[in-house]
Parts: structure tokens; C-alpha cells; sequence
């Protein structure tokens, strides 16, 4: 099985898009992002591991993992999410904006780092525009 | 008969009781180093095995009431067959009724195992049966003519050794040990197990006390066959003498001759059903043929 | 017109055979010959009309070194408003591909050629059950899907997900049962099962006496919806799916798929990737042999073959798993490269661990064919003569025992095979023998090949490609042979994933000489004759999402059966 480094690991969901069983599961809400790991469905081909870009994911050799009850089988990382300043929807977590704001080097004001995809689309398109027709 | 023979007889057949299984226990070591495997953990396990059925739950086969009965059937007369064995050999009372008496203690015990079989209701079961029947029919003649010539070959061997009733006792001990191992169910001739997904024969169709009886009595069977080989070369060797040294050179006989069968049966591949009966026919046939030559010219 | 079109097939064709086939093609087609092109070196697609398919389908069968190598069925509604049927041919001699492509709407029949290419039976009834084309000419019955299956519903069609079909079929074994009222009973279930090895399959042998008159195979009860769970996910995560196909030999549906989406995407592999694919797929095929040879051994009833047999094989799959990491199911393989590389240590302890299985092998495959019992049921039994095996197109040993020496590994080369030098054994019996036997010099072959390879692996560590452009729409062939003969995947590329996958594993087409096999011999011959093509069910029913039958045959009370069977 795989072990998730809580520190680690900031909630970018890498993993999930690249596990071929689907074991790695991302379930966001309004309050928190979970990242679930299914170890019923793994087939410990350790792609995940390769594709953290934290190295937050740790192969063990731990297999002997039959379980009385399914549940003991799921295991569950839950981060904060947080909520886009502009249009208020939540879309990732917290650690994960400091990670990426680390990694840029201050290149992104907070303004927009806390912005999700889609408003940070309009707010850059909307800074271009002011800056050519020099209307707000 | 004295007190000492009755209590010899008694203690060969009690010792006759707990061989087998110890036997098959060891045998399973063999093939199991044979095979590169480890095997059971103990020689003691088939004794095991058969005290864990004993206290299985019965599940009646679906119209197999019969098929149990004949399954109890085919021990108790296993069991005075070894009895009445014991009794032949101890005080050599060699003559036509007491062959006759064990041949048909014998192949009495053989056929109702096979009967046991027949008379359940699974079609697959059926088809392994008839195999078997197909197979039996030809070896209980093979058996017949080999058990009577060797021991016939004997009593003229004892009163005038001649080369040609020498060569008489080599073929028909040739004739009885080919009959008591294909008797015995092993490789290649255990055709009625074979193909499991085919045919099946009794294996599958008890279960606790009456699979363990079954497995006893198949035990059993393999024995008395063994005992039987291990007496038609005994007596040659050793002749008619002390009660005692004929016993226990028969048990170390005995138990040598069945390893040994296990140990061929564990070098070789199983037969087709056809291919068995027609090798086997054409076997008998011409040693018979070559008995009857050899008969005329002594 | 048309001779512009001749023209252009004779500058696209690869070589003399491909050209003069090309050339009839062109002649029998006429104006119906649509457009010619080369897709890949080894890969001519040729776009016909639907009306002369049964044309080209005769040339083709007619030519002695073609043969039938899979059919995929593609819903291309969304960008053309078509169906493709994509034909794909072989030319042996030549390494050639000859894909014909055949457009068809939908409502419109095309023309059978089952009657010309015998293989191709199963292929349209796929087809027919999964994508809702039509074919004329033919008897037409279901043959992946259930019975109870709606009629209109075909699940490999792009507009229905896999979520519908989830909600649409529920299996009715329960009703089933309630309606019988077997509840209060026993119940066992009777088949499928499969006389040999034990999987999911159900043959009627008709019987007289102990011959086998004649065999019927029913078939598909392990659909597992592969190819259209695949239609989701993403490039990099099918290779792992495919391994998944076939529990024995895995890595050759991975190494085949990310053949099949490098050829479409033009990808280059690097040399050492190469190598160790093939090592792997090479190592994969001296454990499969093994395990087959234990298997028809213990079938044969010669126990003490199978148990050495797999003391052999356990020394392959613990040098798998220090190659790989895994016994089995590898996982290394990505498309543009492999995950794990192979350094001097393990090269040494490969040739050092290879040297002890040869030993050992040899002693066994000396003691087990000189058995008496095992050479006189395998000889004469089971036969299949070379005819019937070129007119079922078959693959592997199965072909290699009738005198064919048809071997993906030579004829269309890929991998490293192109490095080393091997003979490809070949007997022409055609008995369960001869498939034995080419199985147990095809080990001695494979421990040869990797000897060759160890020697002259790439001492780079250049595995992978860094990156790729995935181009949407194009077709692609990766072909392996796999341990039981030749697997063909044809890809066509979506964005993020395959648009459509079609897998093509060497059971389904050897399934379909197994009656012919069987005609003839002893009831008691039948387990190793179905076995002698080392057939591999799950592979072959990878096809839909339903895994339960009616339930009609599953639970019938065993009382029922005996009263109504022998009482």
C-alpha cells in the first residue's frame, strides 16, 4: 500500500488524475477537500508515487491488508478548501495556493492566486483590455 | 486351533486395521519428495484426516441412502477379508474353498465400492463408475488367474521344483502384481477419478463418516492387494515356518511392496479408459496363454 | 480515375506482394475504390465502398500468404456521421498490413464475408451485437450480449455512457430463481466452467458412446466492458488496464496497445525501451509455456511433470519480479517507454538464473515426453490439418503444430526480435503432440533470444520519451505474440485517450477451430484437445459489461437435472 505524507502533500490532486484503477478518489466541498484512498482497489503500481510533484507519497512494503470490515480499507486526507475571492465557488486547497504561491515565487499577487481558473480568466482578459483602451 | 494362534491371528488383523493409513500417510512423504513438494506435515495424517471425517457432519447424497449402505458393506468385508487372510496364511489351510472363500471376500469388498457409485444419482458420477466397471471387468479375471496360478505354482514348487512350475509361479506373480496394482486404483488406473470435470466417482458424492469409510475401506483394499503380492513371495523365500517370523516378514513385506506401487504410480501418466482395457486384455491373455503352455509341458 | 487510383496504390505499396495484391484489389473494385493511403511504414489503409467488399475480401483469401488478422467496428458519428469497418489483412511474407476501410451508415447492410473468410464470423456478430451494424448475407444471433438484452441498445455505440448501461441491465438471476422456487433447495451451480483450466466457458460435446460426434462452444460470460471502460480513461492509464485482460500473459496486451498509439502518434521509442519490452515479453513467454506444459501434464495425470514443471516456472517469476517489481502484471509499460530500467547486476543475475532454469528444463521436458502414457494420448489425438488452420486464420502454436509458420515475431517484426537472431519451431502433425512439442522448443528459443539481448542491451538509461502531441483520429496497429499466439490491437486516437480500442487476442481466433479439433476423439482426450490451443477465455470475452448469462442455465437445481437427465 501507499502511505500519504499529510505534511507533504498539499491537495493538487496529480495523483488521482493518473491512478489507473481509480483508487485515489478528490472530493471537494464547501469546507473541505478529501483526498481518498481506496486500498481495495489498488494495484500498487506505484504511479502515483512517480507522479507527486511533493514526493508526499511513500511506498511501504505493507500488504497483508485483508479487512473485517470495508471501511478499515478507505483511508481519508481532508484539507481546507479554499473559496474564490471573486465568484465565491470553492475550488482548491489552501495548502496547495501556498504551494503554489512558494513555487512562483511571489510572480502572483494574492489577488489572483485566490481566484479561481475561470475568474482569473476574466480578471486578466479585463486588466488587457483596461491596458489597451486604457478604459476601466 | 490354540490360544496362540487365535491371538496371533487377532493381533495381525488389529495390526492390519492401523497400517494402511500410516502406510498412505508415508506414501504421500515419498511422492511428495518425489515431486520436489514438502507434503503433509506428518506420516500420521491420513489417520488425521480420516478422525477429522469421522466427526464431519453427513450429508445424505440425493437418492444415495443405498450407495452409503454399500459403502459400510465394503468395509465390513474388507476387514474379514483381512481377517480371513490372516487366518489362511498363519495356518496355511491352503486349499480350493479357502481361495475361493477370498477371492470372493475380495472382489466382493471391490465391486460394492464401485456399486456405491453406481447407485447415486449424479450422471457425472455414473459415467466415472462405468469406467471403472469397464477397467474391474477385465482385472478381476487378470486377478483370478494370476492368484490361483501363483498360488497353485507354489504347492507344486513345495513338493517338486522343477524350472517349468519356476517359470509357472514367474508368470503368474507377473499376472498377480500388474492385477493388485490397477486393483489397487493407482496411476495409471484410477480412471474413474480421472477427468474430474468429466466423470466422478464416489469422491465427490460423500461426505464426513461415510467419505472417511469409503477412504478407509479404499485404504484397505490397497492392502489386503499388497499383502497378497507380499505372501506370493514370502513363502517362496522363507517357506511354511514359524507363525511369528511369518508375520512380520509379511508386514515388512507388505509395506515395502505398497510404497512401492505409490512410487511407480507417482512416474507415470493416466491411461485412457479404452487404451487401458485393451493393454490390460492383451496383458492377461497372453500370460494366461503362456500359464496354460508352460502347465502343459510340466 | 481508376487508374490514377492503380497508380497510387502501386507508389504506396510496401513491396512486390503488396503491390500485386494491391493492383487486383484495384481491379476488382474499379470506381468503388475510394483512396489509397500508407499510415504507417508497415500499414496500407485502403477506403472502399461497402458494395465491394465481398469482393476484395476474395481476392484476399484467395492469395496464400494473407490472412485474416482482426476487424474493428468504430462509431465515427461524431466527427463523420459514419461507421468505419475496419478490415485489417495481413501479407506473411511481406510484414504488410492491409487495412480496409469501409464506411456504412448505420441503416444500410454490408455484405458478409464469412463465407469467404471463415475467421471472420465472430467478428460481424461483435459487430452486429455491439456497435448495431447490419450485415447481409448471413445468419445473424447474438452471440456477446445476454438474450434478455434490449434490442436496441448496442453499448459500444458513443451515446450511451457507461453509467446508462449500468441502470439499463440488471442481471435476473434472482427473479429467476424466486419464479423456480429453487430457494428452499440446494443449489449448485452447473458450468460454466471449463474442463482444463478451470475459467468461465461451456462446451456441448455431442457423444456416442466415448467419441465426440461433434462440439459446440457458447461463449462470453466474462464480458468485462474493457474496451469501453478504456473509451474514459487516459493514455497513460490503459496500459494498465490492458495488463489486466489476461491474467498469464498481460504485458503483451500493454506492449501491444502502446505499439498500436506510438504507430498512430508516430512516436519514437528509444532503443533500450525496446530491449526490455522485449526481455520482459520473452521472460512472460518461458513462464506461460511452463504453466502450460504443468497444466496438460496434470491432465494427462502425470502430477509429478506438473509440480516440476511449476518449480521451473517459480525461478522465472521471481527473476520477473527483480526485472519488473511484480511476479506478474508488470506495470512498467507506458506508452513512449517503460518505467523500470535494467542495469548490469540484474543483467548478470538474469543470464546467471536463466542458465539454472535451462539446465533444469532440459532434464524435466527429457523425462516428461519419454512418460509412456503422455506421448500416446497426446499422438494422433486432437488433430487439426494445415488447410483447416490457414482457413481459419489461426495464430501461435496452434498454427506453428499444423505446419504453419506464421510468427508475428518474424513476419511483423516489432520490438527488439529485429536485433537477435531465432527459428521459429514449426511441426506439421497437427496433433495435440506437435503443439506440445513446438511449445517446449519455443522455451529453449525464448532463454536464447533474452541471452542475446542481455549481451547487447543499450548501456544508455534513456527509457522514456519526455513528451508527446496526442493527434486526434488516427489509426493505429500494434501486434505482439503473446505465448498463445498473435494479439493485434487497432487504436484510434481521441484527445486525452483511445477513441476507440479494439482488442484482438489469439483465443478468439483459435476458439473457432476447437469443434473441428474435437471431432473424433475420446470424451477422456477432449480436456487436453481443448487445452492444446492453450485457450484463454477472460481474453477472449473482454469485450461488453455484463458478466451473468440469464440465469436460465446457472441455477438449476441439481435434483431437476438428475430426474429429467437420467431417471
Amino acid at each position: 500500500m501507499i502511505e500519504i505524507d499529510p505534511v507533504k502533500c498539499v491537495g493538487c490532486g496529480a495523483c488521482v488524475r493518473i491512478c489507473p484503477p481509480k483508487a485515489l478518489t478528490i472530493e471537494v466541498n464547501e469546507k473541505e477537500t478529501i483526498l481518498k484512498y481506496f486500498i481495495g482497489r489498488c494495484i500498487f503500481c506505484w504511479m502515483c508515487v512517480q507522479t507527486c510533484p511533493q514526493k508526499a507519497i511513500k511506498t511501504t512494503n505493507k500488504f497483508e491488508l485483508s479487512a473485517v470490515d470495508v471501511h478499515e480499507l478507505q483511508m481519508e486526507l481532508v484539507h481546507n478548501t479554499v473559496k474564490c475571492r471573486v465568484c465565491g465557488k470553492p475550488f482548491i486547497t489552501s495548502k496547495f495556493v501556498k504551494e503554489v504561491g512558494r513555487r512562483l515565487n511571489g510572480g502572483f499577487k494574492d489577488d489572483l492566486l485566490y481566484v479561481c481558473p475561470t475568474c482569473r480568466r476574466k480578471l486578466t482578459a479585463k486588466k488587457i483590455a483596461t491596458k489597451v483602451t486604457g478604459v476601466e | 486351533m490354540d490360544f496362540i494362534t487365535i491371538s496371533l491371528i487377532s493381533f495381525f488383523a488389529v495390526v492390519s486395521a492401523f497400517l494402511p493409513p500410516l502406510l498412505d500417510g508415508v506414501e504421500r512423504k515419498v511422492r511428495a519428495k518425489i515431486q520436489s513438494r514438502i507434503g503433509p506435515p506428518t506420516v500420521m495424517q491420513t489417520w488425521y484426516d480420516l478422525r477429522k471425517l469421522a466427526v464431519k457432519e453427513l450429508k445424505m447424497p440425493l437418492g444415495g441412502e443405498l450407495a452409503v449402505l454399500t459403502v459400510f458393506l465394503s468395509l465390513i468385508t474388507s476387514v474379514s477379508s483381512i481377517a480371513y487372510l490372516t487366518y489362511v496364511l498363519i495356518t496355511s489351510t491352503l486349499n480350493p474353498l479357502s481361495i475361493a472363500t477370498l477371492i470372493v471376500l475380495i472382489t466382493a469388498s471391490h465391486n460394492l465400492t464401485l456399486l456405491s457409485s453406481v447407485s447415486t444419482s449424479n450422471p457425472f458420477s455414473i459415467v466415472g463408475s462405468y469406467r471403472n466397471v469397464t477397467l474391474l471387468l477385465v482385472n478381476e479375471f487378470g486377478f483370478m488367474a494370476g492368484f490361483i496360478a501363483t498360488l497353485y505354482a507354489l504347492v507344486r514348487l513345495s513338493t517338486n521344483p522343477t524350472p517349468l512350475s519356476f517359470l509357472a509361479y514367474a508368470l503368474g506373480l507377473a499376472a498377480l502384481i500388474v492385477s493388485t496394482y490397477v486393483g489397487c486404483g493407482r496411476l495409471p488406473y484410477d480412471i474413474h477419478e480421472a477427468e474430474p470435470e468429466l466423470a466422478s466417482g464416489a469422491l465427490i458424492e460423500f461426505s464426513g463418516v461415510a467419505l472417511g469409510t469409503y477412504l478407509y475401506t479404499h485404504l484397505m483394499m490397497r492392502y489386503v492387494f499388497s499383502l497378497l503380492v507380499a505372501y506370493a513371495i514370502s513363502t517362496l523365500i522363507i517357506g511354511f515356518t514359524n507363525a511369528l517370523v511369518v508375520i512380520a516378514v509379511l508386514a515388512l513385506l507388505t509395506s515395502i511392496i505398497y510404497i512401492l506401487y505409490g512410487v511407480v504410480a507417482a512416474m507415470l501418466g493416466r491411461t485412457r479408459v479404452d487404451l487401458g482395457v485393451r493393454t490390460l486384455f492383451t496383458l492377461y491373455v497372453s500370460l494366461t496363454l503362456c500359464l496354460v503352455v508352460a502347465w502343459l509341458f510340466a | 480515375m481508376v487508374s490514377d487510383i492503380i497508380e497510387t496504390l502501386a507508389s504506396v505499396a510496401r513491396g512486390s506482394r503488396s503491390k500485386s495484391i494491391l493492383t487486383k484489389v484495384g481491379e476488382v473494385c474499379g470506381d468503388k475504390l475510394l483512396k489509397v493511403e500508407r499510415v504507417s511504414p508497415s500499414t496500407i489503409k485502403v477506403l472502399i465502398k461497402a458494395d465491394c467488399l465481398h469482393e476484395v475480401a476474395e481476392v484476399l483469401s484467395a492469395e496464400r500468404d494473407v490472412y485474416f488478422r482482426t476487424m474493428a467496428a468504430s462509431d465515427e458519428r461524431p466527427a463523420e456521421n459514419l461507421f468505419k469497418l475496419y478490415y485489417v489483412f495481413g501479407i506473411d511474407s511481406e510484414g504488410t498490413n492491409i487495412v480496409v476501410e469501409v464506411p456504412t451508415d448505420g441503416e444500410r447492410e454490408v455484405p458478409s464475408i464469412s463465407d469467404v473468410v471463415k475467421a471472420c464470423d465472430w467478428y460481424e456478430l461483435e459487430a452486429h451485437d455491439l456497435m448495431g451494424v447490419k450485415f447481409s448475407g448471413r445468419f445473424l444471433k447474438r452471440l456477446v450480449l445476454p438474450d434478455d438484452w434490449p434490442e436496441e441498445i448496442h453499448p459500444l455505440r458513443k451515446d450511451i455512457t457507461t453509467e446508462e448501461i449500468k441502470k439499463l441491465y440488471q442481471p435476473q438471476v434472482v427473479k429467476r430463481a424466486v419464479e423456480l422456487g429453487v430457494e428452499e433447495i440446494v443449489k449448485i451451480p452447473i458450468g460454466p466452467y471449463h474442463p482444463a483450466l478451470h475459467e468461465p466457458e461451456y462446451f456441448e460435446l455431442y457423444v456416442r458412446g466415448e467419441k465426440v460426434v461433434d462440439a459446440r462452444y457458447v461463449g462470453f460470460m466474462v464480458h468485462r466492458g474493457i474496451e469501453k471502460l478504456a473509451e474514459s480513461m487516459k493514455y497513460d492509464q490503459v496500459p494498465f488496464l490492458a495488463e489486466r485482460i489476461c491474467g498469464i500473459c498481460g504485458f503483451v496486451h500493454s506492449v501491444s496497445y502502446t505499439q498500436a498509439v506510438e504507430e498512430a502518434l508516430n512516436i519514437e521509442v528509444p532503443e533500450k525501451t525496446q530491449y526490455i519490452r522485449t526481455i520482459i515479453l520473452e521472460l512472460e513467454r518461458i513462464h506461460s509455456h511452463l504453466l502450460w506444459i504443468g497444466v496438460a501434464l496434470h491432465l494427462l495425470g502425470y502430477d509429478t511433470g506438473f509440480m516440476h514443471a511449476w518449480r521451473i516456472r517459480e525461478k522465472v517469476m521471481v527473476l520477473s519480479e527483480l526485472l519488473t517489481g511484480s511476479r506478474k502484471t508488470y506495470g512498467i509499460n507506458l506508452v513512449g517507454g517503460v518505467r523500470k530500467d535494467i542495469n548490469k547486476e540484474k543483467i548478470e543475475k538474469t543470464k546467471q538464473t536463466l542458465k539454472q532454469v535451462l539446465n533444469e528444463y532440459k532434464e524435466f521436458v527429457d523425462v516428461a515426453t519419454s512418460v509412456p502414457q503422455v506421448r500416446r494420448r497426446l499422438s494422433g489425438t486432437g488433430v487439426l490439418p494445415g488447410g483447416e488452420a490457414r482457413a481459419y486464420s489461426l495464430v501461435g502454436p496452434t498454427a506453428r503444430g499444423s505446419g504453419l509458420s506464421r510468427d508475428v515475431r518474424k513476419d511483423y517484426t516489432y520490438g527488439a526480435y529485429h536485433f537477435v537472431s531465432f527459428s521459429i519451431p514449426t511441426y506439421s502433425e497437427g496433433d495435440n503432440l506437435a503443439r506440445t512439442l513446438v511449445r517446449i522448443d519455443e522455451v529453449y528459443e525464448s532463454i536464447n533470444i533474452i541471452e542475446q539481448l542481455l549481451d547487447t542491451i543499450p548501456s544508455s538509461s534513456e527509457i522514456k520519451v519526455d513528451s508527446w502531441e496526442p493527434q486526434p483520429m488516427k489509426l493505429g496497429l500494434g501486434n505482439v505474440e503473446a505465448p498463445r499466439g498473435e494479439v493485434i490491437h487497432v487504436v484510434i486516437t481521441g484527445k486525452y485517450g483511445p477513441y476507440r480500442w479494439r482488442v484482438r487476442a489469439p483465443t478468439y481466433q483459435n476458439l473457432q477451430a476447437v469443434p473441428t479439433m474435437l471431432r473424433g476423439v475420446d470424451l477422456a482426450d477432449a480436456p487436453i484437445t481443448i487445452a492444446s490451443i492453450d485457450p484463454c477465455f477472460s481474453c477472449t470475452d473482454r469485450a461488453i459489461k455484463i458478466n451473468i448469462k440469464t440465469g436460465k442455465v446457472e441455477f438449476i437445481p441439481l435434483e431437476v437435472l438428475s430426474r429429467g437427465g437420467v431417471r
